[in-house]
């Protein structure tokens, strides 16, 4: 009798601890004038940002439910957490940290990471910042990596905060992002100043410990002329059978001629619903590369989006999206050519197995002005099983004649001339099957460090099982 | 009282692009549907008012449709091995086309359109393929300048087992002409070896234009093999050097690029005088159609 391959879920016993909470550190839960006002003055807002956050409830209040997504149906907001008060003050050194807040970063490997590969570490737990430290030689050089509400309140960076907070993306883009504006909390902020060139990585990582809460931190990052950053975001979650909220927000700024590679590897626990928000603004012959690996969540909306404002500014979206049992994962990419001579390449790979649905979603908009500019589109979906859904839903608007856009779109399942081949070269069927799949990842891993790189892949933990006939 | 023509996308998204469907008021009468079958040759049939149609199995059935703010209503039913074609040449303005189609096992069904000029045309076009081994293969082209509106939505759904789509789509965008294609093929459990493939290819010659391309795949089968492909863009500054360099005005170029890009849907008519009238609606009388073609 013939027997499917079998590929596993990705193993998340790595993830799944977790530690109580204790109850005098919840917020009560719900979303009202009365709880912004409660978090607006834990955390000791000016008067600006407590307006603007009841502002940004109002509007939350007033906007709908996108109607085309997967169905947030299970989301109770009413009983949503937005805010846990910090068991500790923000810290810069790791031996100040709270001993279960540091063992569950040590499990991690983020202690490990930042000795062998970074130039700075943030780590947030639940709704605050717990540590955050940047290497000496990096500060020297004018870099400001920090939380964003010491920024917030340094009166070096207060106003540059309050000019760029929620310019890119405002209350008013949608619900979430309505949401997010009302109930933030915690987030980095950096700022790299015109010609420096980091060339190791600042990391931030964002766990979500509390059962039936929200996290909503903002990350903040102004690259100016002339400069490079690579910033990598990782996050988790342990897994409750109650729902938990991530709404969080991203927004860069890329200057003239600078690099900025934004990095993800995304594991929230399958009772999560991911709805962030993220997005760059790119001046002349700047470049924003995003690299975004998607695991986990129980439902996804994530479409990071780019928008090139300036002469040849360049996006790139290198993605991969693998939705399993129970998660509904609706990723992809929107790109705003809005300047002459603009150049964008979106690359994404998605893996549906168990039940578990896939969507790539993207928008490639040219407008008038963007003459000469130039967009390609590449997706490949790959169906493990015939009960999970992959789904492809790409828009191009182009609004003049002088651009080149192209896309192209392939979804199937494993090639047998490609496990036949590897067979012939010596391969048992289940090794070959294993190894096309985990090259199929391959366009995400390689844009990789290779400390995460290893990670990905040890999320991805592709294990064949079961007899092949 | 009105009723309402309405396109829905099989698969909604981002509202701020704008092609989450569209609708238009209708007569609230529509005309009984009439059939077309039996016949061995092709049927011409011409449209210049509201008109319902059904065309059954062996049927190759050529639709001219010249209305203004006209309803028309297309079902092909494809039963067993039976083929059927179905030609429209739209050059009407504010026409509203409906078009339903059920392929049963080995069925197969030709679907040319060609759209030219015609303002605010809508086109929504469902494809049921139930049956094992149904093809639908569909050519669509379309020329669009002055003020026109294109909307087409074209919702391939594949059940049958084996089943085969292919769409060639090919369009010229020129002036303050906008255009909206939906392509979506749509894989649904128990398409086990089914088959689709869906290319758009637009010139777009002048910077007033809109062109939004939306190829959609949807798959819940595991064991098929799609594609989608879409080119959007301008003339090949090298292509018009190499014309000009052999005296011919750029003016003169650019229309025999848009027309050249249409005479590859154009030749899948398959009849001469159709042919000839097309390209006639496209100004060019000074050739055969086969020249033109090649």
């Amino acid at each position: 009798m013939k027997q499917k391959t079998q590929v596993a879920d990705i193993d998340r016993s790595l993830y799944d601890f977790r530690y109580e909470e204790d109850a005098a550190d919840l917020l009560a839960s719900g979303i009202t004038p009365a709880i912004i006002r409660e978090i607006s003055e834990e955390k000791g807002d000016p008067e600006w940002m407590r307006n603007f956050r009841l502002h940004s409830l109002e509007i939350f209040a007033k906007t709908e439910m996108p109607p085309w997504g997967p169905s947030v149906a299970g989301l109770d907001l009413d009983n949503i957490v937005t805010y846990i008060r910090p068991k500790s003050r923000m810290n810069t050194d790791w031996n100040d940290v709270p001993e279960n807040i540091k063992e569950t970063f040590e499990r991690l490997g983020i202690p490990q990471a930042e000795r062998e590969s970074l130039a700075g570490v943030g780590a947030q737990y639940d709704s605050e910042l717990v540590y955050h430290n940047v290497r000496k030689e990096v500060a020297e050089s004018g870099v400001v990596y920090t939380d964003l509400e010491s920024a917030m309140h340094d009166p070096r960076y207060a106003e540059m905060i309050r000019t760029h907070f929620m310019k890119l993306v405002p209350p008013t883009d949608h619900k979430f992002a309505a949401l997010h504006g009302a109930v933030w909390s915690g987030g980095s902020f950096v700022y790299v100043p015109a010609g420096v060139r980091l060339e190791i990585p600042l990391q931030s990582y964002f766990r979500l410990n509390a059962k039936g809460a929200g996290q909503f931190e903002h990350t903040l990052i102004i690259v100016e002329d002339d400069a490079y950053l690579h910033f990598i975001e990782g996050c988790s979650a342990p897994k409750y059978y109650e729902a938990g909220l991530h709404a969080g927000c991203v927004e860069l700024y890329v200057g003239k001629r600078s690099t900025l590679r934004y990095s993800t590897i995304e594991n929230w626990s399958k009772n999560m619903y991911n709805l962030n928000t993220k997005r760059a603004v790119v001046a002349e012959g700047g470049r924003i590369e995003w690299v975004s690996g998607s695991f986990g969540s129980h439902v996804s909306y994530l479409y990071p989006m780019s928008i090139l404002n300036g002469r040849g500014a360049h996006a790139e979206f290198t993605g991969i999206t693998f939705a399993g049992k129970g998660q509904n994962l609706d990723t992809g990419a929107k790109i705003l050519h809005n300047a002459p001579e603009t150049s964008s390449h979106i690359d994404t790979k998605s893996i549906s197995k168990g039940g578990g649905i896939s969507t790539f979603r993207s928008a490639v908009t040219v407008a008038e002005k963007a003459i000469g500019s130039r967009s390609s589109v590449s997706c490949e979906s790959l169906m493990l099983d015939s009960i999970s859904r992959s789904d492809t839903v790409p828009v191009m608007d182009i609004r003049t004649d002088k651009a080149d856009i192209g896309h192209e779109a392939k979804i199937g399942r494993i090639s047998d001339d490609a496990v036949f081949y590897l067979m012939s070269r010596g391969l048992d069927e289940q090794s070959a099957r294993a190894m096309i799949v985990s090259g199929f990842a391959d366009n995400v891993s390689k844009e990789l460090p290779l400390e995460y790189a290893m990670e990905m892949n040890n999320l991805i933990r592709l294990e064949m099982t079961g007899s092949i006939g | 009282m009105a009723t309402t023509f309405r396109i829905q996308p099989a698969a909604p998204t981002f509202r701020w692009l704008g092609v989450n469907g569209t609708e238009r008021n209708l007569p609230a009468q529509l005309p009984a549907p009439v059939r077309i079958s039996g016949q061995t040759a092709a049927v011409r049939v011409n449209v210049s008012a509201d008109a319902a149609y059904t065309v059954t199995g062996g049927q190759t059935v050529i639709m001219d449709i010249h209305a203004a703010q006209a309803y028309l209503q297309t079902h092909l039913q494809a039963d067993a091995g039976e083929k059927i074609k179905l030609v429209q040449i739209f050059h009407g303005d504010a026409v509203c086309s409906r078009l339903t189609a059920d392929l049963d096992d080995l069925a197969e069904v030709e679907l040319v359109q060609i759209y030219l000029r015609g303002s605010d045309t809508v086109s929504d076009n469902a494809v049921n393929m139930d049956g094992r081994k149904s093809v639908f293969t569909s050519y669509i082209g379309y020329l669009q300048d002055g003020d026109s509106q294109l909307d087409i939505n074209l919702n391939v759904v594949q059940r049958g087992k084996k089943s085969a789509s292919a769409t060639d789509v090919r369009g010229v965008l020129r002036e303050r002409a906008q255009k909206v294609f939906r392509g979506t093929i749509d894989f649904q459990q128990g398409a086990a070896g089914a088959s689709g493939a869906e290319r758009e290819d637009v010139l777009l010659t002048d910077e007033t234009v809109i062109n939004k391309t939306v190829p959609v795949i949807l798959c819940a089968e595991e064991d098929v093999a799609g594609t989608h492909g879409a080119t959007v863009g301008q003339l090949d500054a090298r292509e018009i050097f190499y014309l000009q360099s052999r005296g011919i005005p750029e003016a003169q170029i650019r229309e025999l690029i848009a027309q050249t890009k249409l005479g590859g849907i154009i030749r899948h008519i398959g009849d001469a005088e159709t042919e000839r009238a097309v390209w006639k609606l496209l100004g060019r009388e000074d050739a055969d159609a086969a020249e033109l073609e090649s």
